[in-house]
């Protein structure tokens, strides 16, 4: 399938709201979407949101003869795979151009960069040593893939753990997990790709949308660690129009984001792994956890934005029953330790969001527990009292039906 | 043995391994028209880097592309970045000319340097080629590669809004700090093999420098980064001398377009230019 | 079959710089650099406006200037068709009602059927059957001679071989020259003394035709005369191509005078030895000291 070619009046209008330093999602123009890393159950597997860009990345270790070349290091190999998940353009099992940069950028920013102890891999010279292959996977395209990317294999590759060997004269052992506790990987430093992209009037924004990169004149994604150390750089034009050189200029903000992007990698890294040493369950950022976020009945998340009527307010609660007049957004008290923020104006449905929250809630009545089928149906009837009340206008699948009833009987 | 080999140079008072200076250029041989069949060709040595650069077109779009881009408003760019197999010094041997992610991401990036000058406007519905050969590889290949590939889109008479002009600035050691002071800090332009695989950073700029002297304004086009660490406060350094580079290539680059010219006006015999 | 002919080998240090003339820089024009900055010229082809509305080069070439009209013409480029041009074209594709004309443009020309004659005379109609038998008159890989008929909004061009003397051409041999070599004369077809047919295409191709009977122009030129030619005459065919060539190669304009010249002038060597660069400067010296004197 082709790639939809974007219209004149679509562009017109990303690049007007770009001249008035306002995005379409009600960013900054040097602000990036939200980060999510939410680890599997193996050692070295993460699924990395980046606003709706996904993309999941595995690490795999195998033993081979190290090159002729570097006889004394072990092997990285890096590769990203674009298929036809993520977007239906993406040509399955082809090098396409994209696919052959971003590989290309990652091997830059993780491999050239020596982030990695390759020494501390080889086993015996010239003879075995470990070889390491870090599989990303991008499952949702919604632009910056480089980054989303970046971030998984970076967060995938300090969360693996290797088996332990032990070498006699002539053999080697490698140990189960069982036997002998697996061992992580010795990282120097920690480099990020970080994109940044630049319109028609020069103005330059970071973590673009697909629907910005599609607009955009010149792309820029830099490689850097958490100690302004530059590790990659690559800069290109789009089309063929002429903008200021905006290296110097963002380099900075590139260098703080990245600081801050390593410490929240470094973090949830942390968090996962002592929680696998102490062997507690642990029931928060795993796979099983990332897959309903978005919609209404999900309980799981316990951060909850809340966008106030001004753009660029960002509010995180917990434990608190929040009444905003204003806004057609109610909380209801669950239990202890979430709330459930309801969504009744158009935020979810104008966005494209499906409207589950009906279907949920029934399959939530017959799998939860009771005092969680209390609370749902507190929601229903809440929710019930607010569309009569206030959302006469908004498509609401009840409203819908009577309305046909109506039509019916006159 | 490249440790030595850093040390010998402070001794050298300035100079580099191949004794040249750090804003020097390497030797630069242009001959353009080398090909009879192709529109366009040009034959360009940086020193020991020697590319070849055949263009064909623009053209009736045939093959993969015609099919791909059919309703393609402007015209086509197909580049084909390829190393020849024995291109090594070291004699070792590339096991295939092209195809791997390095060439193809050359590929890409040369076609965004052509695109960037090229009037594609005034070619609606044509194909133009860039097949670029690389014979012997001594570092900065691919500016080389783009400066070359220039070339051949003048010989070949296609419009251009100006020299896309590719240079390299090499930060010999970035981690030493012991050499502020001395001209090495703020990198070296046109880096050879041995220069790129030290264990600092090297920047290649694609650039379209314009006709003004003034070295620092010239429009980035392209710009890459590869190598270890490089920090922040030293980038801007290290571009401005990449653009100064630049500067001198277009320089040179536009007395042998001169020089062919004024040879191909008239009744004559083709010769090699070599220009310093 | 043991004779081998004699092989020439140089040295390349020997090759010397053979300059005709010596190099006079007169004013050339790079890509970029500045024509005017002064508005109330038009901008022609080989130039742009940047932003700062300065007119600019955009080849390398000369200046050529018609009033306020400044174009900058490269040496070597495309050829870029106009109306009432002959050119030499092969055929590379066939398409409903048309074939496609490769005519070294930046598009394939195209001639219709409409704009060739068919056989049986001028008022015929174009019948269904002249569409699906279009391949019995021309098919891929023929070479004809056209004019050009129209140029079309994207620049590509539409031929005619509405007259007798256009049409199918059948034994000789086509060479590829730089169209800038071509004078636009009033005629470029040229009937040599030494017998062969020279057709000079604006286009940059050149057609030798064999010297054979007076063509049958009954069948409207589709015919290929396909009959045995003599060895003298492939002979002077030969030499003429390779005439061509050095004058290509030494950068003088092809006309019906200047082969003439240098196909006199080469009488002294076989056509072989036409390929000796000695021969090459010898014959191109000659020629250019004849032009020069007229």
């Amino acid at each position: 399938m082709r790639e939809v070619i974007l219209s004149h009046c679509e562009k017109n209008f990303v690049n007007k709201a770009i001249d008035k330093e306002t995005r379409l999602d009600g960013r900054q123009l040097l602000e990036a979407r939200p980060v999510n890393i939410h680890f599997g159950s193996n050692w070295g597997c993460c699924i990395v949101s980046l606003g709706r860009t996904k993309a999941i990345a595995q690490v795999s270790c195998d033993i081979q003869k190290p090159k002729a070349s570097r006889p004394n290091e072990g092997m990285l190999h890096i590769n990203v795979e674009l298929n036809p998940m993520a977007a239906p353009f993406f040509e399955a099992g082809r090098q396409s151009d994209p696919s052959v940069q971003i590989n290309r950028q990652l091997e830059r920013c993780l491999k050239d960069s020596k982030c990695i102890d390759l020494e501390s891999l080889c086993i015996v010279a010239d003879k075995k040593a470990w070889n390491l292959r870090v599989d990303i996977n991008i499952i949702n395209h919604d632009g910056n893939l480089v980054d989303c990317a970046s971030i998984a294999a970076l967060a995938a590759l300090m969360h693996f753990h290797r088996p332990d060997v032990s070498s006699s004269e002539e053999e080697i052992i490698i140990h189960s997990f069982a036997e002998k506790d697996p061992l992580p990987l010795t990282i120097y430093h920690h480099p990020v790709c970080i994109s940044f992209l630049v319109f028609e009037n020069g103005n330059t924004i970071m973590d673009p949308t697909y629907l910005e990169e599609k607009v955009g004149v010149a792309q820029l994604t830099m490689g850097i660690n958490s100690y302004r150390e530059l590790c990659s750089l690559d800069f290109n034009y789009l089309t063929r129009t002429s903008v200021a050189d905006v290296i110097p200029t963002i380099s900075n903000q590139a260098a703080n984001y990245a600081a801050e992007l390593v410490s929240l990698i470094k973090e949830s890294v942390r968090q996962d792994v002592e929680a696998r040493y102490k062997k507690e369950v642990k029931n928060f950022g795993r796979f099983e956890n990332c897959i309903a976020t978005d919609k209404l009945t999900a309980m799981f998340t316990d951060k909850i934005p809340i966008k106030l009527s001004s753009w660029g307010k960002m509010d995180d609660r917990e434990d608190e029953i929040m009444e905003d007049q204003k806004e057609n957004e109610q909380i209801i008290k669950i239990n202890k330790n979430s709330a459930e923020l309801l969504l009744l104006k158009g935020d979810l449905f104008g966005n494209g969001g499906v409207n589950t929250w009906q279907n949920d809630s029934s399959s939530d009545d017959e799998e939860e527990s009771s005092d969680e089928v209390v609370m749902v149906e507190e929601t229903k009837t809440k929710c019930h009292v607010l569309d009569d009340i206030e959302l006469s206008e908004d498509s609401e699948e009840e409203e819908t039906q009577n309305m046909t009833k109506d039509d019916i009987q006159t | 043995m490249l440790e030595g080999d850093q040390d010998q140079e402070e001794d050298q008072g300035g100079l580099r391994n191949d004794g040249r200076r750090a804003a020097e250029l390497r030797k630069i041989r242009v001959r353009m028209g080398v090909f009879g069949q192709a529109d366009g060709s040009a034959y360009l040595e940086q020193g020991n880097t020697k590319i070849l650069v055949a263009v064909y077109g623009p053209h009736q779009p045939r093959g993969s592309a015609a099919r791909a881009g059919g309703k393609n408003v402007g015209g086509i760019i197909n580049c084909q970045y390829s190393t020849a197999v024995f291109s090594f010094s070291a004699g070792e041997r590339k096991r295939r000319p092209r195809g791997d992610r390095k060439s193809i991401e050359k590929s890409l990036q040369l076609r965004r340097a052509m695109e960037s000058i090229i009037q594609l406007d005034l070619y609606p519905r044509s194909q133009i080629d860039v097949f670029v050969e690389v014979l012997q590889i001594d570092g900065s290949e691919y500016c080389v590669a783009v400066n070359a590939a220039t070339l051949a889109l003048i010989d070949a008479g296609i419009p251009i809004k100006d020299y896309a002009i590719g240079c390299t600035a090499s930060l010999i050691d970035s981690t030493s700090k012991n050499d502020e002071d001395s001209s090495h800090a703020a990198g070296v332009v046109d880096a050879t093999y041995m220069e790129e695989c030290s264990p600092g950073a090297t920047l290649s700029i694609i650039a379209l420098p314009g006709s003004s002297n003034d070295a620092t304004k010239g429009l980035v086009v392209v710009a890459q980064g590869a190598g270890q660490r490089l920090h922040l406060s030293r980038l801007e350094a290290l571009r401005n001398r990449a653009l100064c580079g630049c500067r001198d290539i277009r320089n040179i680059l536009d007395r042998a377009v001169r020089q062919h010219l004024t040879v191909h006006s008239q009744p004559s015999f083709s010769t090699l230019h070599v220009i310093d | 079959m043991d004779e081998c002919p004699p092989i020439t080998v140089r040295l390349a240090v020997d090759r010397t710089d053979m300059n005709l003339t010596a190099g006079e820089n007169i004013g050339f024009y790079t890509p970029g650099q500045e024509v005017s900055s002064q508005t109330g010229f038009m901008r022609g082809h080989g130039t742009y406006v940047d932003e700062e509305e300065t007119l600019r080069a955009s080849v390398a070439g000369v200046l050529e200037k018609v009033n306020k009209l400044i174009s900058v013409r490269p040496l070597k480029t495309r050829y870029q068709g106009e109306i009432g041009d002959v050119v030499v074209g092969r055929i590379t594709e066939l398409q409903q009602k048309r074939w496609k004309v490769d005519t070294n443009s930046k598009m394939d020309s195209v001639l219709l059927l409409s704009s060739v004659n068919l056989p049986g005379g001028e008022l015929r109609r174009r019948s269904a059957e002249d569409e699906q038998t279009m391949r019995r008159y021309l098919q891929e890989g023929d070479l004809i001679c056209a004019e050009v008929q129209s140029t079309f909004a994207d620049g590509s061009l539409s031929l005619h071989t509405r007259v007798l003397k256009y049409g199918k051409l059948s034994q000789g041999i086509m060479l590829k020259v730089s169209p800038a070599l071509i004078k636009r004369k009033k005629t470029h077809f040229h009937n040599l003394a030494n017998g062969a047919i020279l057709i000079l295409g604006n286009n940059g191709y050149v057609w030798i035709g064999a010297n054979t009977q007076e063509k049958d122009q009954s069948e409207g030129g589709f015919t290929q005369d396909l009959s045995r030619v003599a060895l003298q005459d492939r002979e002077i065919c030969a030499r003429l191509r390779n005439c061509i060539l050095i004058l290509a190669e030494c950068n003088i304009l092809l006309t019906d005078t200047s082969v003439t010249y240098a196909y006199e002038e080469s009488m002294k060597y076989t056509p072989s030895e036409l390929l000796q660069s000695e021969a090459i400067i010898d014959v191109a010296l000659l020629t250019q000291q004849r032009l020069s004197q007229f």
